[in-house]
């Protein structure tokens, strides 16, 4: 017999983990709507991103917490400059072959970078989201309300940012047809600028959710990245409300999985929903049906 | 207002346009009249900045544009409704015509202005304003690509090809808006066609590109009577 207290805590977990899915499927999602290229170093962009508020900013520094997230978001636009200049913009009309190479390329150099300044160890870092919590009987860390509650109202403002303000409306068009967009007077490749910015802000966010999770390790991001998008996938590809609602939906599913299957097999659940929408429903939940 | 001089442009090694002149005053409308693929479009584009040009000048309002990005000329004035509509299938009629404006900062009581300006022209975006732009007929589609394009109140605007695809009795009516605006706002127009007869007959003047060359330009009504032109773009 499962207890409440079992399932609340599943659900409650899955929802926080499901809206970190959904911020990776919406980072990457940001720089494919407009530049039409997967960021294949987007697990690296936000590990490299925890190291730098975990690491530099909160270790080396000495920095409060809210300084060290300042610091870091600067660090990270000055980062997604760099690889919008060097590679998403001017690589973007090239061969695909060579835009896979070099994200991934970029996400190696991130990698050793890494290595090279903090060293090949763990990073141990203070819990700053400490406590626990009580809700219908079960016992949570107060670690997953917060990382719910900041995900959440980060996935609400991204939705409005886009579809109100109008920078997001410059990069809806920009992302629907771009020749149409400069006849608009809009400028292509600012947007494209500006949604790497985005998307890398989102990266800082998101590592700063993880690493209360899991610890600051290089590999912290790797299997988080893979799942985020197989949220886009089971959502609807290139659709940001896609992305929020297949992250949810893989967040909450995986973990209620594991309250009948070993938990071993947690990640398996994840690419198990991901080849099942591939091959059903490819366009997504969300998604229209390919013409 | 608008002076194009002994241009060149190349696609690659390919010479699209070769020394190709013309000019637009203050209100008049001008046709450039040509085959497919006699670089009409690239004249278009070469004027926006879409495609870069290889010697010559444009000058618009005596100045030197040529080197000048797309959407900088937008913001000067210039708007180029593009071949194939170009519109944005997933926003809203009305959020298309918003696109129109993006450049100019203009206040929400200016805006609606605007649109009413435009829902009076095309009575028919007004009752789909709502309604997703892919989801409109190819006639209606041209007319929200004209009023988008009318949107940042242009000192001169082009048009390329704006018949196309379209049924004959739209056709009239695609034709009818373009004078009946130019009439209105008293800008000049610039029209790219296929269709010749309707260029030359809603136009002052006009230009007959020939593979990249200007091949013959003067008042529209004398090249209408032209056997040449008549032979070659009008149907014998």
């Amino acid at each position: 017999m499962i207890s409440t207290a079992t399932l609340v805590q599943a659900i409650v977990s899955g929802i926080a983990m499901g809206l970190i899915y959904s911020l990776v499927g919406i980072e990457y999602t940001l720089i494919w709507n407009t530049t039409g290229m997967l960021n294949f170093a987007h697990g690296k962009v936000i590990t490299f991103c925890g190291y730098l508020f975990g690491a530099l900013c909160l270790k080396q520094m000495g920095l409060p917490l809210v300084w060290s997230l300042i610091l870091a978001l600067v660090l990270a636009a000055i980062l997604a400059l760099l690889m919008s200049s060097s590679i998403f913009i001017p690589l973007r009309t090239k061969d695909n072959l060579c835009c896979i190479l070099a994200t991934v390329m970029a996400g190696k150099i991130l990698y050793e970078a890494m290595r090279l300044i903090w060293g090949a160890f763990n990073v141990g870092i203070d819990n700053y989201f400490p406590g626990t919590i009580n809700i219908f009987g079960a016992t949570l860390p107060a670690t997953y309300i917060y990382v719910l509650a900041i995900a959440f109202v980060m996935v609400v403002a991204l939705q409005i940012f886009l579809n109100k303000t109008k920078i997001g409306k410059g990069m809806k068009c920009v992302s629907q047809n771009k020749n149409a967009a400069s006849l608009m007077g809009i400028n292509v490749t600012r947007y494209m600028r500006i949604a790497t910015i985005l998307s890398f802000v989102v990266c800082c966010f998101l590592s700063i959710l993880l690493i209360p999770l899991i610890t600051l390790s290089k590999e912290m991001a790797e299997m988080i990245a893979l799942k985020g998008f197989a949220a886009g996938i089971v959502g609807g590809f290139g659709l940001i409300p896609g992305c929020t609602v297949g992250g949810v939906i893989l967040g909450v599913v995986e973990n209620l999985a594991c309250i009948v299957i070993p938990s071993g097999y947690k990640d398996v659940v994840a690419f198990v929903l991901l080849i099942g929408f591939l091959l059903i429903k490819p366009s997504g939940i969300l998604g229209k049906k390919a013409k | 207002m608008l002076k194009v001089d002994k241009v060149c442009t190349y696609y690659g090694k390919v010479m699209a346009l070769h020394e190709v002149s013309f000019e637009i005053g203050q209100d008049e409308i001008v046709s450039i009249i040509g085959a497919n693929g006699a670089g009409k479009s690239t004249l278009m584009k070469s004027i926006m900045g879409t495609v870069p040009i290889k010697s010559g000048s444009i000058q618009f309002e005596g100045k030197e544009i040529s080197k000048q990005k797309p959407h900088v000329n937008v913001k000067n004035g210039i708007v180029y409704v593009p071949e194939g509509r170009e519109i944005f299938p997933n926003l809203t009629v009305k959020e298309n015509l918003e696109m129109g404006a993006f450049c100019r900062n203009y206040s929400s009581k200016k805006i609606n202005e605007l649109y009413e300006e435009c829902y009076e022209m095309f009575p028919k975006l007004k009752e789909r304003q709502k309604q997703q732009a892919g989801s409109l007929s190819g006639g209606e589609q041209q007319m929200l690509a004209i009023a988008r394009g009318l949107m940042s109140e242009p000192k001169l605007i082009m048009f390329d090809e704006p018949s196309l695809g379209l049924a004959p009795v739209i056709v009239d009516e695609v034709f009818d808006i373009i004078v009946k605006l130019q009439q209105a706002k008293h800008i000049p127009v610039v029209l790219v066609e296929q269709n010749a007869f309707m260029a030359l007959s809603i136009s002052n003047r006009a230009y007959v590109l020939e593979n990249g060359v200007v091949s013959l330009s003067g008042q529209s009504s004398e090249l209408l009577n032209m056997p040449s032109v008549k032979e070659a773009y009008l149907g014998g």
